[in-house]
């Protein structure tokens, strides 16, 4: 099967919503069993995001040369070093043809299916794929395109964005799709006490969504933002659910297992643990449907995964466990979908606790983690090693930005000075002063249980041992997250800034976000960050916002809050019937993207 | 008659003290809030700091902001009370907003709040008013205000009816009562089925056996139930499913609760047998030495003199005396057998009540987890009844 | 766990002298001292485990000559390495000191609470006694796995609240055991000689009680022991077992997912065939001394 390899030139734009929600939502049962990161955690969604898509599309030859790891002990098949890696067929030859269960293997089970209350995950994602549009949606070159609305105008300022939706569309249950439909599910997740959290900082209070007519609303924003489109309405507060279902969802959470949405898919039954399974919308608005169903089978133990596909129980799955891609790649027969130009895995430091609040002792753990041999060992030299939130391939890539690692000497002195001073200052995480014997006491957290999750707190701790005393606490996925966002950690393990537009990731690092429960985990504020953070969400033209993101990127850096490790790689895997994936196209023939961050779409898809 | 009703008084007695010890550990131990609301519920614990010098209060939805009493100290603050704090003072527990001096009137203990101030005003990394508003209602609305000994009798006057409550989630799961239908059939038919693989390796095996006994096959007949039992049933149960089901494929690896009933007998099978083995392995022990202390006793032998085949004393006469004590072993073992379906349920990925509990200890979802063990429980004293009324009918003499 | 139950509960049926004992000649045999000799060399070495020549448990010894880790067994790695190039030989006999604590701390506990209230109510009788029956029942009547479960998260999962969670399973048990031997013994001669004399129910319980439960417990120490090993595996399966400190139930579950079985069997298997091995011995030494003690009881 030839593989078709192209290069998407930017991670476009991305909105807060979404990240938020998902982050601090994770659903998810089965616990993060996956990968090297908090799986799922903090699945943000890639959403793309240009308004002006012609010009600013990287050319076509960016692929790096710094893209191979950089230290592997045995040279491995490593994909050529560009985001996105396809082996999908063209499909010109091919006349679909109806029919067929298509059956997806999931990194775990989801909570529930309710986007206005449930927090989904990558999980929840994918299943919402099937029984939601999204009003916008992005398109492979990094850009996006009205999807389930019919067009969003910008006042001059992009202040507010005017919102025309299409016509004569109805929900499964009947319900016409109309103004007052997208201003109850905004409104439903502004309210959601979690959901809120990242809606509510960029929104006013009173008249963030106004009806203009039956199929016209207009989304008035606090700050200008170029992006809104392709940033907000292409991920979970896209979405938009049958009010009716909302309603009655509301008053009996059984409900909210129960999906009603506008999709090419209808919710057909549900049984946690085991399968859900939707059926074809014979009715939908944006054409013919192939498949009779889909269903999703949550299975956390990657490998268990892999070997359901290869014994044909199922037919599609998704991983970023790195043991299972290699798998994937050496089967001739299997399609995949590469993409890395997501998420990056790290460990994240609390800077509102001693020791932490030093910049010393972040530096001194910093420069104490084994990097290397993480992405030797965990990563199985499959990922790309970050040095920043961006990919190489990225017009805001900051060449001068690099994640130190692995000099345990000078974390050694750093550690001592920090003791010197400061050493009997309280750990009010661990209860302990925070240094014995030279050495500062660190709890570090992550969710699990997870095998993956257990052995990087080893290696971890196997660097940090040199100048810390490293207790351990694996909590469950909510618990983790309940605990991060409360500040009440000193150093973890986490995945995020996979935002597409890096405004999404901004919700992350504003000061504004800081507060009892907190979204820039870290706990962190600098006002003059948070002021270039404005400037660049101002700024409709990538190259001049290429710049002040690359101030960002260097000054996130500086303040050594997060220990960069490797791009998250997202793989989707098809098995050789499965066709169409990536043919999915907007009303007006558009082609849109087929994979971002773990997700692909269904409506396309078909099976011979 | 007396003795029948002082069986059942005591097994009521059981299951109450099982419940209450449950309910108890629970509700002590863990916070119920956490699995109703997610992060949210630890608002409740969280302190703001002050950023200017007034009146702190609690400013959740539809709360008077007139005539809150002024308190002297407080650690906690309801609704409707109020607290003086100065500037960088931590403030006591649920109190998200504070009324700078100048916006409040004081009257004789009690404190008004202008228009001015809205809920949230003057209080850094303290708990927001929307978010306490969603902890007091999910208190009141699951109860959880109320004191421990009323909230495990509200749970048990449910219980009793048949309603094991809601789950505990954020994101409004159905029921229990329908969790519990749609799982426990399942766990049942898993349960039956490892019983009966059991029974049926346990009784030709030890039949064997008994025929040779002390010989060599004997012996090593023996020494393998050693080896079984001292294969922990989660390392059997991987190597059955690698062998079985990845290596050989004539098992699906994995359970599908939308398949036919026939197709999910066939998919439990192997988590059957990973709870079977072990359990034939200690029947076979027991049935065993059962069986040759009955082949030396004397009617046995006069069967023999008779001229009975071999094979008929087996069957007819050895037998059926040794299925005294393999009826009492077969109801103890059971609850070993559940312990062995939260291993195998884990590995096969059955969404029986073992997979469940397991999740629900982790989530600290009450409600499923009372419910799961009142049902182990009840099975447990049940099967205990039963195993008492077999002996009965099959030994009159220990009627009562 | 409840096997401990059925133990207990063979061991107190085994009073009516089956013919079997008979057959069992009053020497342990030397499949006896083979146990005996695989437990003491286990428990040397985990012992002295800091102090033999062993590789650092924890350090990651990437070869660059063998390729990626896992390496497979070799004169360098005798049970070969892990995915992370931590040698499986040295983390199997490091693993051996947490279990076997896991394994000696649950059982003794469960043997000083179970066997105190056990004899207790066993010689007293009366409402003490069918007080602590019930509690026993009770707590037989959970499955002990769930419990397990239960205690283990709601409380933290340091060594020793693993050890003491199990051992609180094997209370009712040893419990039970404990209190029928009692009763068993309260009403023999001796012991009514001893009443009669004058002699002070402590001194009836420690002198002439004690010694004689102690001895079907030791039996049932070692069963249990056994059973508190393997119960630490199935923790750790769920994902519930120590936290920092390596065990072989997580030893097992790092090489249990089917890629590695595969590729890799020898990073589950090593350490499952010194569990098997341990808690084979465990369990046939057990046999053994009830076996023999029970004879040697009869003889009395």
């Amino acid at each position: 099967m030839t593989a078709i390899r192209r290069s998407t030139n930017q991670r476009s734009l991305r909105v807060f919503a979404l990240p938020l929600a998902a982050a601090l939502l994770a659903a998810s049962c089965g616990g993060g069993g996956d990968d090297a990161a908090p799986d799922d955690q903090v699945v943000t969604e890639d959403s793309t995001g240009d308004t002006a898509p012609a010009d600013d599309a990287a050319p076509d030859d960016a692929a790096p040369d710094d893209a191979a790891p950089a230290s592997s002990i045995v040279d491995d098949d490593t994909s050529d070093g560009s985001p996105v890696e396809e082996t999908l067929p063209p499909e010109e030859n091919l006349e679909p043809v109806a029919g067929g269960t298509l059956r997806y293997g999931l990194t775990a089970e989801t909570n529930g299916i309710n986007p206005t209350a449930s927090a989904l995950s990558v999980n929840g994602l994918m299943i919402g794929n099937a029984v939601f549009d999204t009003l916008a949606a992005l398109t492979p070159g990094g850009g996006w395109v009205p999807y389930l609305a019919e067009s969003f105008t910008p006042s001059d300022d992009f202040r507010s964005w005017t919102m025309k939706l299409r016509p004569n569309i109805t929900f499964h249950d009947g319900t016409p799709l109309n103004a007052e439909a997208i201003t109850v599910n905004f409104e439903s997740q502004r309210a959601h006490p979690l959901v809120g959290l990242a809606v509510k900082p960029f929104f006013p209070d009173e008249g963030a969504v106004t009806i203009v007519d039956d199929l016209t609303v207009i989304f008035n924003l606090l700050e200008p933002d170029a992006q809104f489109p392709s940033a907000a309405m292409t991920g979970q507060l896209g979405m938009v659910a049958s009010p009716t279902w909302l309603e009655a969802a509301a008053a009996d959470g059984a409900l909210n297992q129960a999906p009603i949405g506008t999709g090419p898919f209808v919710f057909d039954s549900r049984s946690e643990d085991s399968v859900t399974r939707f059926v074809r919308n014979d009715n939908w608005w944006n054409g013919d449907v192939y498949l009779d169903a889909v269903e999703f089978f949550p299975v956390p133990d990657p490998d268990a995964r892999n070997d359901l596909m290869f014994g044909g129980e199922i037919n599609a799955l998704h991983t970023t466990n790195q043991a299972s891609t290699l798998d994937l790649r050496d089967d001739e027969s299997i399609q995949r979908v590469e993409n890395d130009a997501g998420e990056e895995s790290f460990a994240m430091i609390n800077s509102s606790v001693p020791p932490f609040d030093d910049i010393r002792a972040r530096k001194a753990l910093t420069l104490a983690t084994p990097v290397d041999l993480y992405n030797d060992l965990i990563a199985l030299g499959v990922n790309r090693p970050a040095n920043q939130m961006f990919i190489p391939e990225s017009p805001f890539y900051n060449p001068d930005v690099v994640q130190e690692h692995d000099d345990p000497d000078a974390a050694v002195v750093l550690a001592a000075e920090y003791c010197a001073e400061r050493g009997t200052d309280e750990n009010t995480v661990l209860g302990t002063p925070t240094c014995t014997d030279g050495k500062i006491n660190i709890e570090l957290q992550w969710s699990g249980p997870a095998v993956v999750q257990t052995r990087i707190a080893d290696l971890l701790d196997e660097g940090w041992s040199v100048a810390f005393n490293v207790t351990f606490n694996e909590l469950l996925e909510d618990e983790h997250v309940q605990q991060t966002a409360f500040g009440q950690y000193n150093v973890n393990t986490w995945r995020q800034f996979g935002a597409a537009n890096p405004t999404g990731d901004n919700v992350w690092l504003m000061c504004r976000t800081i507060g009892g429960i907190s979204l820039n985990w870290p706990r962190f504020c600098d006002e003059q960050r948070d002021a270039l953070i404005l400037a660049t969400m101002a700024e409709p033209d990538n190259a001049d916002r290429a710049p002040l993101l690359q101030e960002l990127v260097q000054r996130i850096h500086d303040d050594y809050l997060y220990i960069l490790f490797n791009h998250t790689l997202w793989t989707n895997a098809f098995a050789e019937e499965v066709h169409g994936v990536c043919e999915r196209t907007a009303p007006d023939g558009t082609l849109l993207e087929c994979a971002t961050n773990g997700r692909t779409w269904f409506s396309s898809v078909w099976i011979d | 008659m007396n003795y029948w009703l002082q069986r059942i008084g005591m097994s009521v007695l059981l299951l109450l003290s099982v419940s209450a010890l449950t309910f108890g550990a629970m509700n002590v131990l863990g916070d119920p809030l956490f699995n109703i609301l997610g992060p949210v519920a630890r608002t409740k614990d969280v302190r703001g700091t002050a950023q200017t010098d007034g009146y702190a209060y609690q400013a959740s939805k539809g709360n008077p902001t007139a005539g809150l009493v002024v308190l002297d100290e407080a650690d906690e603050l309801a609704s409707g009370q109020a607290l003086l704090v100065s500037t960088d003072d931590e403030l006591p527990l649920r109190t998200d907003t504070i009324a700078p001096l100048d916006s409040v009137t004081v009257e004789g203990g009690l404190v008004s709040i202008a228009d001015t101030v809205s809920p949230g005003d003057s209080v850094v990394n303290g708990p927001e008013p929307e978010q306490l508003f969603k902890v007091a209602q999910a208190e009141q609305e699951f109860h959880l205000d109320k004191p421990l000994p009323e909230r495990y009798a509200r749970w048990l006057a449910d219980f009793v009816t048949g309603d094991m409550g809601p789950q505990f989630s954020k994101t409004g799961e159905p029921p229990v009562t329908d969790l519990i239908k749609e799982r426990l059939p399942r766990s049942v038919m898993l349960l039956v089925m490892a019983q009966i693989l059991a029974t049926a390796i346990a009784i030709p095996w030890s039949l064997w056996s008994a025929s040779k006994a002390n010989n060599i096959v004997d012996k090593l007949s023996t020494f393998s139930t050693f080896l079984i039992i001292a294969l922990p049933n989660f390392a059997l149960g991987v190597i059955l499913k690698y062998v079985f089901a990845i290596k050989l494929s004539w098992f699906p690896q994995t359970f599908n609760a939308s398949d036919p009933l026939l197709s999910q007998v066939w998919q439990m099978f192997l988590p059957a047998l990973t709870i079977a083995l072990p359990a034939a392995a200690v029947y076979q022990r027991l049935l065993r030495t059962d069986l040759i202390t009955t082949l030396q006793e004397d009617f046995i032998l006069m069967a023999r003199s008779k001229g009975v085949s071999r094979r008929n004393v087996l069957f007819r006469h050895a037998l059926r005396p040794s299925l005294f004590s393999f009826v009492t072993v077969f109801g103890i073992n059971t609850g070993a057998l559940i312990g062995g379906s939260l291993i195998a349920e884990t590995i096969f990925r059955v969404p029986g009540l073992g997979s469940a509990v397991v999740e629900a200890v982790a989530t600290e979802d009450f409600p499923i987890v009372l419910a799961i063990v009142m049902i182990i429980a009840t099975a447990f004293v049940l099967v205990n009844v039963v195993v008492d009324v077999v002996y009965s009918l099959i030994d009159p003499r220990v009627r009562r | 766990m409840s096997e401990i139950e059925l133990v207990a509960d063979e061991i107190t049926n085994q009073d009516d002298a089956s013919p079997e004992a008979e057959l069992i000649t009053r020497r342990l045999g030397w499949a006896f001292w083979l146990c005996v000799c695989w437990l003491v060399v286990i428990v040397l070495a985990a012992v002295l485990a800091p102090w033999l020549p062993l590789k650092d448990p924890n350090a990651n010894l990437v070869n660059r000559d063998l390729g990626r880790p896992p390496y497979s067994p070799s004169s360098e790695f005798w049970f070969g390495s892990d995915q992370d190039a931590r040698d499986v030989f040295s983390r199997t006999i490091f693993g051996a000191r947490v279990s076997l604590t896991v394994g000696f701390v649950a059982i003794a506990f469960g043997m000083v609470i179970g066997g105190t209230l056990g004899i207790l109510s066993g010689y007293f009788r009366g409402w003490w006694d069918r007080i602590i029956s019930f509690a026993f029942v009770v707590l037989l009547s959970f499955p002990a796995l769930v419990l397990a479960i239960l205690i283990t998260s709601l409380l933290d999962r340091g060594l020793m609240t693993i050890s003491l969670t199990l051992g609180f399973l094997a209370i009712a048990p040893v419990g039970r055991l404990a209190r029928a031997t009692t009763i068993q013994y309260a009403e023999r001669e001796f012991v009514v000689a001893a009443r009669t004399l004058g002699a002070r129910h402590p001194r009836i319980i420690i002198r002439e009680l004690l010694p004689n439960v102690v001895i079907p417990m030791g039996a049932l120490a070692l069963l249990g022991m056994a059973v508190a090993i393997v119960a630490e595996g199935g923790l750790a399966f769920l994902g519930l077992s120590v936290q920092k400190e390596e065990t072989w139930g997580k030893l097992i579950l790092l090489g249990a997912g089917s890629r590695d079985l595969e590729k890799s069997p020898w990073i589950s298997m090593a350490p499952i065939f010194i569990l098997f091995l341990t808690v084979l011995a465990l369990n046939f030494a057990g046999d053994k001394i009830r076996a023999y003690f029970d004879v040697k009881e009869t003889a009395l």
